[in-house]
């Protein structure tokens, strides 16, 4: 079993998953139901970057083809890719600081907080778009902040919070919020299959106001995350252990909690809840490169964002034109490789 | 994911019936700007009267209170919702559909245009691809799906659909004006109007049966149309009693069911066996002395030309004897 | 100047359970301090007060005549290492990675590691002679390693004083007094304070300067072993019957355990 590559094997590694991202990004502008040349793609796409524009004529490339790059195809792999990021960061964050594999950014009824306002949103018919963003996303983020307020006040004693109390108080607050979500879809069974889908995620419509303002969450809480990495393998082999080394756990645990939050609640509720991401990623990760967060992080951040446009990719692709909830992609195709990972790990530790 | 799979079993059951929008938020029909949307259409309609094609350039409102504006008279469209597309063909303008949804079973000759989607997940890049001249969507979708459509620039008539028999009338009118079938959508109306009135005028004065009708059954859950639908005022107009007309929401209970034991029992065909062998439901009079009938249910939920058809289907039932035309 | 820990008038609940009253102690530098007594006395609740894991009251801890409450923990860090009793790791860090984090208070804000924090991780390593385990897995060595590999995480904090909570317990003979040995070593050369909870009464006669007995979360007596490990206080605090004799080689009291009472 690896117990960590150190040095300038991560470094080479991390170039190559760069680029990586970069070709399967390429790759799923390229694919889709709309058949549209490569050439006419890197000729839209090349148009579009301010001061190389003018040089490069979009002419006899029908409109639509446009509207699809650079409205559709385009926005989709950024959101994918921006999503997969936050969520694998979350996770890797999360297992690390509750010292336990199965956290993931759902762990604290983040997501079903955001599914249970959303669900209101839908179940009231709410129309009003601020800042670009449809009311259903907004109640979602809503939702996902008043949820977490109530976990973490549940689960703090003074300035304490218990990693065990948290994780009990986020599971039962995530059935409570699933439960509600199950009556309000009974009561207006009409907008029972938007609900659902909602809850299953997707990134169909996806478009430049969300990317906008998913960015600022994103840049700024894995920024965070990322200088508080060295904190957080002290952390992560016990909190006692951290406190006698000098690193304020409370204090940590609270602002990584915010950020932790924070991004999931923006993940959420532009693209609904997409699962696994943010569970399976971090250990991949953590099998090939080793626990240290300030090596794992980043490996997790371009895996994530990577993992997921394949995902969509394919949601978009398999079945066309029907789309299949990247949710299930997820699973259905995370599982078995992960399974066999852990199978492989197994194998070489006996 | 078993919960969700039950789930989906139900909205299969459904589907049918929410999709073919008997189902919008009631707050729309009172709305102000829709009422605005019926008299507006009105008087176009008679504007259009005096002239006998439309004039493209053409402006229309549409039920969301949109205006679309028609550079031309449409050759690529796309229909997203089977009773739309049922009208298109009604209007003979099948050949300018380019696409529909997975659930556009009718006329068969639309089943050649390509599919973009069914009635919750559309893919905007199809439709992009298409390259419609205009879009006619039953407002049933997300709003989010619905904005989506309108950011990409594509021309929607969005055609929301109200909880009453003759707002088929308006969406056929609206429709015909659109691409130049202003006649035939006419024709449509007067020959609907004329059936309605017949069978409205065969079922007065006869003894109104009591009529349940079977949407979902079983350890589903029991659902029917409620009072609010415009199936549930279609069976009033056919001479029957809807004894879930005093509720709304869809649901209804076994027990109801049984203690309002309704003479007669409609039910979609696909339905009827399984409907008979389930426990609970033997017991009823209506299923002991045969009085359970299979409908196609297209003609009864989607608001399209057929609807008038459905009506007669279901006072024939009711009354067991048939209108001669 | 004088690295000493002082403890004055301590009290510490749990709740409404009074677990340490009125304690009264002081570790200098130099010295290797025992804390004895028999389970649930109190040892690793002063230990834990002392290392500032769980809260004191204030004015009851001093080090170096400082107030302990009115210190941030990365000041704590700096002048005193703790070793838990136990340690269980559920990531697959290296031993280096492990030792590494003991340089966590010495590295500032959010930069890394120096060359300096790398020497001082190799010597603690070969200090408490781990260096040929430096780069296996922490989930890979056994318990008696990873005991050692704590310890050398203490020893890499690089403070004046270490507090140690049964360091030797889980240990065999041979590591046993191999630790104990270093621990005196580094006390009586580098003049470093060193306060450790211990069963082994015999073992805490043999390395300890001081000893301090506790009962019932209260200081019975402290002095150096000839002092404190007689017949008598054993008996009274650890209700056995027992047999002190000298150790012929180390002029230490040697205890023999008889029965319980």
């Amino acid at each position: 079993m690896f117990s960590g590559l150190k040095g300038k094997l991560s470094g080479v590694l991390i170039i190559a998953l760069i680029v990586l991202l970069i070709f399967i990004s390429a790759a799923s502008l390229f694919l889709g139901t709309a058949n549209i040349g490569y050439v006419d793609v890197f000729r839209i796409l090349l148009h579009h970057i301010p001061g190389l524009g003018d040089q490069i004529s979009i002419d006899g490339i029908p409109d639509s083809a446009v509207t699809i790059i650079m409205k559709l195809r385009l926005t989709r792999v950024i959101l994918a890719l921006l999503v997969g990021a936050g969520l694998s960061a979350v996770g890797s964050t999360m297992q690390c600081l509750f010292r336990n594999p199965m956290a993931e950014p759902g762990l604290l009824g983040i997501s079903s907080g955001a599914g249970l306002g959303a669900t209101i949103a839908i179940f009231l018919g709410l129309n009003t778009t601020v800042f670009g963003m449809g009311a259903t996303a907004i109640s979602a983020f809503i939702g996902a902040i008043i949820t977490i307020l109530i976990v973490y006040n549940i689960s703090r004693t003074g300035p304490k919070i218990s990693p065990t109390v948290l994780i009990l108080a986020g599971t039962a607050i995530s059935f409570m919020n699933s439960a509600i979500i199950q009556l309000l879809m009974i009561f207006r069974r009409d907008r029972m299959d938007y609900i659902m889908l909602w809850t299953m995620g997707s990134f169909t419509t996806s478009g430049w106001n969300k990317i906008l303002i998913l960015i600022p969450f994103l840049v700024a809480g894995l920024s965070i995350l990322l200088l508080y990495a060295r904190q957080l393998n002290v952390i992560s082999t016990g909190e006692e252990t951290a406190q006698s080394l000098g690193i304020e756990v409370e204090k940590v645990k609270r602002i990584l909690l915010a950020v932790c939050s924070l991004i999931t609640a923006a993940c959420v509720s532009t693209s609904g809840i997409i699962g696994f991401v943010g569970l399976i990623i971090p250990h991949v990760f953590r099998l090939i490169v080793g626990p240290d967060q300030r090596i794992l992080l980043p490996y997790s951040i371009i895996g994530g964002a990577a993992f997921l446009v394949i995902c969509d990719t394919l949601a978009r692709v398999i079945a066309s034109p029907a789309e299949i909830p990247v949710g299930a992609i997820t699973a259905v195709f995370g599982s078995p490789f992960f399974i066999a990972l852990l199978i492989r790990s197994k194998r070489s530790v006996m | 994911m078993k919960k969700g799979l039950i789930l989906m079993l139900i909205l299969f059951a459904l589907s049918f019936v929410a999709g073919c929008g008997s189902t919008n938020a009631p707050q729309d029909i009172n709305s102000p700007e829709h009422t605005g949307v019926i008299k507006d259409n009105n008087q176009q309609k008679d504007a259009s009267k005096s002239e006998e094609t439309a004039a493209y350039p053409l402006e229309v409102t549409d039920f969301r209170g949109n205006s679309v504006k028609l550079a031309k008279e449409p050759q690529r469209v796309i229909s997203l919702s089977p009773n739309i597309t049922e009208i298109i063909y009604a209007l003979g303008k099948g050949d300018t559909l380019v696409g529909r949804t997975a659930f556009c079973d009718y006329p068969e000759d639309a089943e050649d245009a390509i599919v973009v989607g069914d009635f919750i997940e559309w893919n905007f890049e199809t439709i992009l691809s298409l390259e419609p001249d205009v879009v006619f969507a039953s407002s049933l979708n997300t709003e989010e799906n619905e904005n989506k459509l309108m950011e990409l620039g594509i021309n929607t008539v969005f055609l929301t659909q109200i909880e009453s028999f003759e707002s088929t009338y308006e969406i056929i009118d609206l429709v015909g004006k659109v691409l130049n079938a202003q006649d035939r959508a006419d024709e449509i109306i007067n020959e609907m109007k004329k059936t309605v009135s017949e069978v409205q005028k065969a079922a007065e004065g006869k003894e109104k049966p009591s009529v349940y009708y079977v949407v979902g059954y079983g350890e589903y859950g029991d659902y029917t149309a409620t009072g609010e639908t415009f199936i549930s005022s279609m069976i009033g107009m056919a001479g029957g009693n809807n004894i879930a007309a005093d509720i709304t929401g869809w649901v209804y209970s076994l027990e109801k069911l049984i203690e309002k034991d309704p003479d007669i029992i409609i039910c979609p065909e696909y339905a009827k066996e399984a409907f008979l062998q389930t426990n609970g439901y033997k017991e009823l009079t209506a299923v002991k002395e045969g009085r359970i009938y299979a409908i196609d249910e297209n003609l009864i939920v989607r608001q399209g030309p057929r609807l008038a058809e459905g009506l007669r289907a279901l006072y024939e039932i009711f009354h067991s004897e048939s209108i001669s035309d | 100047m004088e690295r000493s820990v002082k403890v004055e008038d301590l009290s510490f609940s749990y709740g409404n359970r009074e677990v340490l009253k009125n304690i009264c102690a002081s570790f200098k530098p130099g010295m290797v301090c025992g804390l004895l007594g028999p389970n649930g006395s109190g040892k690793t609740t002063l230990l834990k007060n002392i290392a500032s894991i769980l809260k004191p009251e204030k004015n009851a801890v001093y080090i170096n005549c400082r107030d302990i409450t009115k210190m941030t923990p990365p000041e704590i860090a700096k002048e005193m290492a703790l070793v838990p009793q136990s340690t269980n790791i559920d990531f697959d860090f290296t031993v280096e990675d492990i030792v590494m984090m003991g340089r966590t208070p010495h590295i500032k804000g959010f930069s890394n590691e120096t060359n300096e924090d790398r020497e001082i991780v190799q010597w603690a390593l070969e200090t408490a002679r781990v260096n040929h385990l430096k780069g296996r897995s922490i989930k890979s060595i056994s318990g008696g390693e990873l005991q050692r590999v704590v310890i050398a995480r203490a020893l890499a904090q690089k403070t004046r004083i270490i507090l140690l909570d049964e360091p030797v317990s889980q240990l065999d003979i041979h590591h046993q007094l191999s630790i104990m040995e270093t621990i005196t070593r580094l006390s009586h050369e580098q003049k470093l304070t060193i306060v450790t909870v211990l069963h082994d009464l015999n073992l805490a006669a043999e390395y300890c300067d001081i000893i301090y007995l506790l009962k019932d979360g209260c200081i019975v007596c402290g002095g150096p072993p000839k002092e404190v490990l007689t017949y008598d206080k054993i008996e009274n605090v650890y209700d056995i019957v027992c047999l002190v004799y000298e150790n012929p080689v180390s002029k230490k009291p040697h205890i023999i355990p008889v029965s319980s009472k």
